[in-house]
């Protein structure tokens, strides 16, 4: 067997895909051809290579938060998702009242009393955010500033996030499914924008 | 409602890691391949009264993984495919070195290089071949997987092997000769 001819039947040799006399040619010819010997060897190798390449698992709690997602999303189908309640799946609550702030655009202070949730290390909490609002406003954009060590579950790596959405007279509520990987307490900054003004409020987050 | 939810729980969370391995085969990243199978649960969810009646659940999800890849390639498909660094792949490297810290560098490095060359093989040849040589599927398996025919497959996965090779030898990672010498060989022929 020509070098040309084993080169070309290598990889089906490597996938034994070859019947026993192409084989018993390929093994016979590798034995005496350094050349081709290398190259089996080097294509043998880089198959190890490939089949130990590395894979990142998922995040801690993954799956489970995927699983809630995906049931809720569904579930809650065709509701606006700023206006969502809780209900059962509530664990802590923060209260951020906004009456009236939006139409002062200078008034950008929050209340001096900030409200505090905690949170377990790696489990998905539901921090509901309930914004009240005197009149509805369109295009309103929400800024999420998540502390250290607080994630967005099925926000991997995001501390930051953003987005407009549209908010209704009266209360509005926020859901906010957190996980914590370091415990710590920091605090968590909301803002609200709008044509009419804007409004920052902090949530302190201790993870436990 | 909640009865449905565990019961759907229950049924599909056998498969998640296996689902969660394909996705990151195929995007390349914890974050797209978390997106992914999250996308594909939102919608198995909505499906929810099939699943019991579905025989084979397993490639069934894949099939879903697979083609929401496709669909939407361009979301999941941005991130390129990384080296990760976690002090168990680290634990893990240095086992397959043989313990060597030089080897386990030099292994890290190799990998680093094949990892990139993946990236620059056409998608459809590269999926092949990351299902068949890292992750050990079956033409058959993947054939179920994505519909195209084995023949199609086998030449694929041989276009992607080549070009991979091409890749390797041009970093210096792989030196196969492809200028064997034909003579060599009549000569061993003749002996």
């Amino acid at each position: 067997m020509l070098c040309s001819e084993v080169m070309n039947i290598l990889d089906e040799y490597l996938d034994e895909e070859l019947d026993a006399e192409q084989v018993h040619a390929v093994e016979n010819h590798a034995d005496t051809c350094d050349r081709c010997r290398r190259s089996l060897q080097e294509r043998l190798q880089l198959r190890r290579e490939l089949a130990g390449l590395p894979l990142e698992g998922p995040s801690e709690g993954f799956f489970d938060a995927a699983l809630d997602r995906a049931v809720r999303r569904t579930d809650e189908r065709g509701k606006p998702w700023f206006a969502r309640i809780g209900g059962a799946v509530a664990a802590a609550f923060a209260f951020l009242f906004i009456t009236g702030v939006l139409v002062q655009p200078a008034n950008l202070t929050s209340s001096s009393d900030i409200p505090e949730v905690t949170i377990s290390m790696h489990e998905v909490t539901q921090v509901n955010l309930m914004f009240s609002s005197e009149v509805a406003l369109h295009d309103a954009r929400v800024s999420l500033q998540l502390p250290e060590g607080v994630q967005l579950a099925g926000f991997n790596g995001r501390d930051t996030l953003s987005w407009t959405t549209d908010l209704k007279e009266g209360n509005n509520i926020l859901q906010l499914p957190l996980v914590g990987y370091l415990a710590r307490s920091d605090t968590l900054v909301a803002t609200l924008k709008h044509a009419s003004g804007s409004k920052t409020f902090e949530l302190r987050v201790t993870v436990i | 409602m909640k009865q449905a939810n565990e019961a759907f729980a229950e049924l599909v969370r056998p498969h998640l890691s296996k689902l969660y391995r394909l996705a990151y085969r195929l995007t390349g990243s914890q974050h797209d391949a978390e997106d992914l199978v999250q996308d594909v649960l939102v919608k198995v969810y909505a499906r929810r009264d099939e699943l019991t009646s579905i025989r084979e659940l397993s490639p069934w999800l894949g099939r879903v993984i697979y083609n929401q890849f496709i669909d939407d390639k361009r979301r999941y498909g941005r991130t390129p495919l990384k080296l990760v660094g976690s002090d168990a792949d680290v634990e893990d490297l240095a086992a397959t070195a043989n313990g060597s810290p030089a080897n386990a560098a030099s292994l890290a490095e190799a990998r680093g290089r094949i990892i990139e060359a993946l990236e620059k093989i056409a998608e459809e040849q590269r999926v092949v071949l990351v299902l068949h040589d890292v992750e050990g599927y079956k033409f058959k398996e993947i054939h179920e997987l994505t519909g195209v025919p084995v023949g199609t497959l086998k030449s694929r996965l041989s276009r992607a092997r080549a070009r991979l090779r091409v890749l390797l030898e041009k970093d210096g990672t792989f030196s196969e000769s492809s200028s064997c010498n034909p003579l060599d060989g009549a000569q061993i022929d003749a002996l």
